[in-house]
This record gives structure tokens, sequence and C-alpha cells, in this order.
């Protein structure tokens, strides 16, 4: 039981005999540890790729014309930059990586509650990357992550069928991934661990996965469908065999819209853990961000129709998501607030994962409220399918998540390897990243409208200087993206040593050792306290020992 | 330097009125997005650890009315939004009861424009100002968003039905258009450029001639070169009653109301109850669907006889045929309707049997062939299809066989038989089809009738 001693070696003590067995101590793992090490490689290689593909399209957009090269070209490059991003990164970049490392950890627990199906949903993602990179090897793939009908099922010839396969194939490793999640919440939390001590990280992965398992098996039929209309002919979605075409948007945006939430949901679950113990304080309004996270999650649900408010739907229905999408602006503020009220009265330091989460509401209140000109239909009906939109979920796609993935990775980097990064190269570039972020997406708000239609490889010569500001702001992203794989890597081998709990936080996962031991905890731990019990003094004597010298 | 833009034209009675938002907006999320970031960084500042003279003490974790204030203030302006954005769409997507309609067909990668008058153009659209335009729209293959930037006008045109949008031209000059919505290889070469012109200009440039590749024209054998046909065709209505009358349309949907169809006299804008009960605007999607899916919404009191005409006309041509029907909508009718004489016989030849080959049996050739125009004018030829997929008998090669009847007898298909089929279609109906056809009894002469035998007679197989 709690008080059976187990072996107290890091997860990632290396014990075996030649490199088969090693390589077999990775990939036949059961420990949630290990395979979020896999995941965080696999996810960070995808994220690589799809920034290549990223980078070759903000090249083309240089120019005006198509010079660098074909139409083809830059269609399939487009496609596989969001294919990739969507499907391979940013779905499960946060749950998968932290998610799988830390939900155990934060619940007390020895590991998730199917660690045989967690091995398995890792082996899916990877099995679904292959489908999507070989359809990228193989030719490419032109119809946009969106894979709308009747293009993708009659018209595209491009490998339509291997990316959907390799998108349905990955949409099962989230679902595994989330249902280990649930069974874990609700039956691995330690003695004491009610629902309202839960960190608010594992309130936001509870939401998240919910959304996953309902939501995930819809485009998985989608996109099933595309390719039974694709291979047989069967009239589903193309007008000309007695199909829809609308149809598929309506398929493909029940699910697309939740993962939206998918993807952010969890980047809020990471905000909320950085702000807390960055200021030394408790979190301001626990019950309202948790339950704002469920709230978004259900109403999530409920808006897909906004992505289609120019494509024939009628204008009752029109006017019934865009209240709806009004709706769901809200609990997204109310989180910003409380994590401003938050930083009131703490103890602030700007260390670089601090630097990230206030970097990350800087530019997630650009993408909230540019989220609310779309959702007003008279706007919007100008406004979407150009710049503006891009400019807008890349604020909350890329200003959001990938903000938040980074603070995660860097905070809970010393618990994962034991060893700290270089906290000076950490804030260069986080502070890289936010100014090439907005250099690269804030003139496509401009661009967006005066009307420049999103995917278009030849564009019309004035809006050249702004697609150069933005290509430009890309080059400096590109960098910032660049430096944190360099010292990360260096700082396994000359990282100084982290220590248990560097940032004196409270979570459990700060209570075992850095790297944990294989089964987590010496002792399962009793939960006595809620969440973020810093002493109301912990702020004040912070500042009163900070020296100049001590870390900024 | 080249020019630089930072705001788009505004160019239509839209456009002011969705920048009025839009700005409304861009001030509100200053009040969040620009204010919000200053407290952060005061708060960052103010209370960062090195700042010893802060007072950190009494920290407050929660407040119930804090927090019904910042969720109440944002619900009560989000939905002030919303309402503004509700009542500008609604306007927006309300086209007035009087507007020139522009019939647009898109397809991979070109925009395809017919104006009421006949007047083609492709990739251009010309429009006049201060007048309120709709656009019926069409896509012959992918989806397509046809986007006027400066209108502040976008609407997706789908595969398979119509979709539409409005809009009233303020301001003369050139402006882009764009396809929206991604649509394959050469999507960011479908763009073109709408001109709005003076009314008198508009008028001068209807009428200009010109030339332009069909839409039909250059998608079909890559080896053949993309057909040129004048710009300045006939009016759509007109184009569109001489197909009707063609393909035998008018056989059935007879402008008294007495044909098995619905008369098509007021029908366009009305409402029409089904036979499923269900009550339908007849809009160029309902006489869309009837023309190439009939069964898929029956009028209420008629028999679902009519043969779908999928596949058989181009986009173009059912822009035409529906430009026809509505313009029976606005009073009198454009000509007489069945039995009219010679009227629109100039494209008798697209009717079904003239290539018949073989040793027909002996008749009088200039009979048969004002038979055969009277067969097309009556519309005979929408039923008694040559391909013998119609509601009535395939008549090529049917005289002076052995034919069975509904009761069971057997009767030769002889002139008489002919004659009383013309003239009492009920009395000895062949087996396997509906008693449908109309009685033509006294309507046609007898040499009407006599030159409907010899063309009858004249179809060999």
């Amino acid at each position: 039981m709690a008080t059976t001693a187990l072996p107290q070696r890091g997860y990632l003590h290396d014990d075996t005999p030649n490199l088969g067995e090693w390589i077999r101590s990775w990939l036949f793992t059961v420990d949630h540890k290990r395979i979020a090490i896999l995941y965080l490689l696999a996810i960070n290689f995808f994220f690589l790729l799809g920034g290549l593909a990223a980078t070759f399209v903000r090249i083309e957009l240089i120019t005006p014309q198509g010079d660098l090269m074909s139409s083809d070209v830059y269609n399939r490059m487009f496609t596989l930059h969001g294919v990739i991003m969507i499907f391979f990164f940013l779905i499960p970049a946060i749950p998968a990586v932290l998610g799988n490392f830390l939900m155990p950890l934060m619940l007390g627990a020895r590991d998730l509650a199917f660690p045989r199906l967690n091995l398995l949903s890792w082996y899916l993602y990877m099995f679904g990357g292959v489908f999507a990179l070989s359809a990228a090897v193989l030719g490419g793939v032109d119809t946009g992550w969106t894979f709308y009908t009747p293009f993708s099922s009659t018209y595209s010839n491009s490998n339509v069928i291997l990316t959907i396969t390799g998108a349905f194939i990955m949409g099962f490793s989230s679902i595994a991934t989330a249902v280990n999640f649930i069974a874990t919440t609700h039956k691995m939390r330690a003695p004491g661990l009610t629902w309202f001590r839960l960190p608010l990280f594992v309130w936001a992965m509870y939401a998240t996965s919910l959304v996953i398992v309902l939501a995930t098996p819809v485009v998985g039929i989608a996109l099933l469908l595309v390719a039974i209309e694709r291979i047989w002919g069967v009239g589903i979605f193309d007008p000309a065999l007695g199909g829809d075409p609308v149809l598929f948007q309506h398929l493909f945006w029940f699910y697309s819209h939740p993962a939206v939430y998918i993807m952010i949901l969890p980047a809020f679950g990471v905000i909320s853990e950085l702000i807390s113990t960055f200021s030394r304080k408790r979190i301001f309004g626990y019950e309202f961000i948790a339950f704002s996270s469920m709230a978004i999650a259900i109403l999530g649900f409920l808006v897909w129709g906004h992505h289609m408010f120019v494509s024939s739907q009628s204008v009752y229905s029109s006017l019934v998501f865009s209240f709806i999408t009004m709706l769901i602006a809200i609990p997204s503020a109310i989180k910003v607030f409380n994590w401003t009220a938050t930083l009131y009265k703490g103890s602030i330091s700007y260390r670089t994962p601090m630097l990230y989460a206030l970097g990350f509401m800087g530019l997630f209140v650009i993408g909230g409220l540019t989220g609310i000109f779309l959702g007003v239909v008279a706007i919007d009906i100008h406004v979407t399918d150009t710049y503006f939109v891009v400019a807008h979920f890349h604020y909350v796609m890329v200003g959001g998540t990938i903000m938040a993935y980074l603070g995660g990775i860097h905070f809970w980097w010393p618990k994962m390897t034991g060893r700290m990064y270089n906290e000076i190269w950490g804030g260069i570039s986080a502070l890289i990243i936010f100014v090439g972020f907005n250099m690269t997406f804030f003139p496509q708000f401009v661009l967006g409208y005066l009307g420049m239609p999103r995917r278009y490889h030849v564009y019309p010569e004035e809006f050249q200087i702004l697609h150069v500001l933005s290509s430009a702001g890309a080059t400096v992203l590109a960098v910032g993206f660049v430096i944190p794989i360099i010292y990360l890597m260096l700082s396994l081998k000359t990282g100084r040593i982290a220590g248990d709990n560097p940032w004196e936080a409270t979570g459990l996962e700060w209570r075992t050792s850095s790297p944990p031991p294989t089964h987590n905890f010496e002792a399962i731990p009793v939960v006595t306290t809620e969440a973020y019990a810093y002493p109301p003094e912990a702020a004040a004597r912070d500042a009163a020992e900070w020296r100049p010298g001590s870390p900024l | 330097m080249r020019d630089f833009p930072l705001f788009p034209d505004q160019a239509s009675t839209f456009a002011g009125q969705v920048d009025a938002l839009y700005w409304v907006l861009v001030s509100l999320s200053l009040i969040f997005g620009g204010v919000l970031p200053f407290i952060i960084l005061f708060l960052m500042v103010r209370y960062h650890r090195s700042n010893k003279a802060a007072d950190r003490l009494n920290q407050v974790h929660s407040n119930l009315a804090l927090e019904l204030t910042w969720s109440g203030i944002p619900l009560l302006l989000v939905m002030g939004v919303f309402f503004w954005g509700a009542f500008l769409y609604v306007h927006i997507r309300t086209p007035p009861k009087q507007t020139l309609e522009v019939y647009v067909i898109g397809k991979q990668w070109m925009w395809h424009v017919q104006h009421p008058n006949g007047k083609r153009e492709n990739n251009e659209l010309h429009v006049p100002i201060n007048r309120p335009v709709r656009l019926i729209m069409t896509s012959q293959d992918v989806i397509h968003s046809f986007y006027i930037p400066a209108f502040r006008v976008k609407q997706d045109v789908l595969p398979g039905r119509y979709t539409s949008m409005w809009f009233e031209a303020t301001q003369p000059g050139e402006y882009h258009l764009f396809c929206a919505e991604y649509c394959g290889t050469e999507h960011s070469l479908m763009v073109g450029r709408v001109v709005a012109l003076s009314v008198a200009d508009y008028e001068r440039w209807l009428v200009t001639p010109g030339e332009v590749i069909l839409p039909d024209g250059s998608s079909g054998a890559a080896a053949s070169p993309p057909v040129l046909v004048p710009a300045g065709g006939d009016p759509m209505a007109l184009v569109g009653e001489q197909l009707f009358t063609n393909l035998g349309c008018a056989g059935c949907h007879r402008m008294d109301g007495a044909g098995i169809g619905p008369s098509l006299q007021g029908l366009y804008g009305s409402q029409e109850r089904m036979s499923d009960g269900t009550v339908v605007t007849a809009d160029e999607n309902h006489l869309r669907t009837s023309i190439l899916n009939p069964g898929a919404q029956i009028t209420a009191g008629y028999q679902n006889v009519m043969p779908s005409y999928a596949n058989q006309l181009s986009e173009d041509q059912i822009n035409q045929l529906i430009a026809y029907i509505k313009s029976l909508a606005d009073g009198g009718s454009t000509s007489g309707s069945s039995g009219s004489g010679a009227g629109g016989a100039s494209g008798a030849a697209t009717g079904s049997s003239t290539e018949s080959a073989g040793a027909p049996p002996p008749f009088d050739a200039a009979l048969a062939a004002q038979g055969e125009r009277v067969f097309t004018n009556l519309g005979c030829v929408g039923c008694h299809r040559s391909d013998g997929a119609g509601i009535g008998p395939r008549l090529e090669g049917l005289y002076n066989t052995e034919q069975r009847l509904a009761d069971g007898s057997v009767v030769t298909a002889d002139e008489a038989y002919l004659i009383e089929s013309i003239r009492n279609a009920p009395a000895k109906v062949v087996e396997g089809y509906p008693p449908v056809m109309p009685v033509y009894g006294n309507q046609l002469s007898d040499d009407q009738v006599r030159q409907l035998v010899e063309y009858i007679k004249s179809v060999g197989d």
C-alpha cells in the first residue's frame, strides 16, 4: 500500500546492459514519464517540420509573383504546414507531453490508469504520423488542412487518402490519452485530493479530455466519408453524385471548433500554474477559472457554425451561432482577469516561464478580441477566408498554445530532467519570440481587412510591403524557436542540478525527486490543503529575501 | 514607392456601415486589449520581487462582486455588438424587391458572368452604381467564394445549388474580385475586377460587342481550343424560352394550368404547397431542383411524372431557363404558350430524331418536316423522349408495330391509331405508361394531325 518502499531511482536512470535493451526500455516502457519524453521528441520533430513548411510559404510570399515554387507546390506547402501543426503538434502538444508527464504526479498517483493504453496512444500517434509523412513524401496533398469537399473528395489529384488516414489514426491516439486522463482523474487522486483541491492544470486537462472524447469521433467519421466518396464514388458530399458539399463542413467543424479548445484549454491550465508560482501567492478566483474551463468545453460544441457564415447557411442559424460565439468570449475573459488579479500583491519574478505566461496574456487577449470581430456576422462576411482569420488563429494557437507549451516546458524542465536550463538565454529567446510573433502576424490583420484572401500563391502588388514585414517577423520568430532547442539540449549535460523544488512551488509534482522515480512517490502523499496553498506571507517574505544578484 | 494602402476602399452602401461597426469594435478592443496590458505591466513592475516597498499583506483570493463585474460588463458589451451586427447582417442578407439580377458561374479557375440582356463576361463584373445588384451564383465543380473587398461582400458559390448576394455600388471605379474559398491549383489566379460604372456608361457597356469563352467551352476536350462566342447574345429570358420550347416543357407546363405539370405563370417567388404538405418558396433553388431532380419536390395535386434533365443541361442553360421562368412572374408572358405556330422553332434540330437512318416507311417528307416543328412546339418531345426514358412511349420505330395496351389488348400502331392517340390519348394507353397525356381533341387542325402522323412515320430506327 502507500507505505511500500519502492526502488528510488530516477525514471531516466539507465541500467540496461546493451543498446538493444536500452531501446527496448524506451520503446516498450509503460512509464507515463518516459512516454511523455517519447512524445516530446516526436512532437517537436513535427513542429520543426511544420515550421519548415511555413518557412517556405513565407519566403514565397515575399514577392507578389509565384516565383519560388509552382502553385501546386505552394498549395502542398501550406497544407503540409496546417495538417502537421494542427493534427500532429497543437492538438497533442500540451496533453501528450506535459499532461502525460504531470497528471499522475499532480494527482499523487503512481501512473495513469491505463499505462499500456498510454503506450498504445504513442504508437498510434507515430503510425498516423508515418501516414501523413508518407503522403507528403509521395507527392503531398493540396486540399488545405480543412479537406473541404467536393474538392478533396472528387477534384484533388493528390494524396488525400493517405493524409486522411494519418489524421484518422492520430484521432484514436487523442481519444486514448483522453480516456486515460478522465479515468485517472476520477479514480486515482491521492487521499485528501478533492476536486476543489486539484491544480487548475488538472481541471483544464479534464475539460480537454471530455471534448476530445466527444468530438474526435465525429471528425473521424467525416474523414472516413470523404475517403469512401473518393474511393468508391458513393455520393455523400459531391452534388454531382447526389451529395451535399456543406454537410462536410458541418461535420468537420463540429469537431474542429471544439478542437480549438482542445488546443487552448490545456494552455490555460499551464498559465494558471505559472502565474501562481511566480507571483508566490494563491491563484485568484480558483472556482471561476475551473468552471470557466468547463463552460468553454460545453459552449465550444455549440459554435461550429461560425465558420460557415458565408457558406449558404440560413440567416437564422448564423444569428444563433453568432450569439453563442459572443457568450463563449466571457469565460475566456474571466480567466484573463483572474490571472491579472493574481499578480496584485504578489512577488513577481521574471523567470523564463513567467515571461512566457505574461506574453501569453498579451497575445491571447488580441487573439480573443479579434475572435469577437469574427463572431459578428456582418464583419465576418468581409474578413472570413482572409489573412484576418489567419492572424486571429495564429494569435490564439501560436500566441496562446505555443507560448504556454514553451512556458510549461521551461517550468517543468527541472522536474523532467533534473537540470536547470540557462535562464539568460531563456529570457532572451522568450522576448525574441514575442517580438517576432507580433511582427509576423500583426500585419496580417491589416492585410486581412484590406481583403487579401488566404491560401493565395500570387497576390496583388499593393499587399507586398505588409507581406515582407510579415516574412521578416517570421525570420525573427524562427530564431526565437531555435535558441531554446540549443540551450535546452546543452542543459542536459551542463545544466545546474535542479533539486526537488527549484521554484518553491506547491504542487505534488514538486514533492518528489527530480527527475521523479519510476513510481513517482516514495509514499503516496496525503493532501490536506487546497492547490496553491502559499502562506499569506509568502510573497512578502520572497521580496524581503531578494538581494541584488538574485534572479529577477 | 509603390501603392501601400492600409485600409480598403469604401465603394458600396455596406462598406461604411461595416466599417463603422469595425471601428467601434477596434475601440472597444483597445480599451481591453490596450489597457489590460498596461495594468499587467504596472503590476509586473509594482509587485516585482525586487520592490521591497510594495504592500503584500492582506491578499485577496476571491471576490464575487469583482467576478460578476468583469463578467457582466463584457457580456453587456458583446451583446450590444451582437445586436448591432445582427441587424446589419439581416440588412446585408435581405435584397430589395427590385434588383438587377446577374448570373455568375464559378469554375476552376474562372468566373463567368451573364447579364439579363445576354451580355457575357469572364473574370469581370460590370455593374451600375446606385442600383442594387443581385448576383445569382453557382459553381460547375468545387466550392468557390465570390469576394469584393471594396464592397465588404462575400458569398460562397456552391456546386449543385444557387447562392446569392446583393450590393449597391456607390463609387465608379475598378475593384478587386477574389475567389476566397480555396479551390485548387490556380486558386490565386481566380481573380478579376469589378467595374462600377455610372448608369449611362453601364447601358453603353451592355450593348458593346465582345467575345468570351463559354464556361463549358473550355472545360471539355482538352485538345479542342476554347470556343469563343459573341459576348452580346440574346436576352437570357428569350434564350430560356427557346430552350423551354425545344425541350418540350410547354407540353406539360401549359400556361392555362390544364397541363399535367403546374403552370409556371406567376410561379417565381410564390409560396407553393408540395405533395408532402410542406410549403416552399419557388425561388431559384426550387426551380433548379425541379428541373434537375423533379421527384424531390412535387407540387401538390400533380403526379411525379417529369423526367430529370440532369446532365442534359449546362449550368448556363439552367440559368437561362430560370431567367425565362422568372420573367413569367412579372405579369403577362412574353409570348403565347403551347400550340403557337413557328414561334421558337430555330432550335428544332436539337429535337431528338432527325438523325435517324435506315429505311423508314414511306412518308411525305414535306409534311413530316412540318410535323416535327409541331411536335417540338407542342412539347411532345418532353415526354416522348427518343432515349425511351420519357414518361410517354418512344416513337422511333413505332409505326406499324404491334403494341400491347394497358387493358391487355393488342393494336397495330397504324395511322388510325396514331390519330386517335393524338386526339384522345386516354382511350388506348400503351401498357406500362401512365394515362397522363393531355387530350389534344380539337386544339389541332386536321392538317396539323396529319403532319404529326407523317412525322411519326418518318422516324424509323
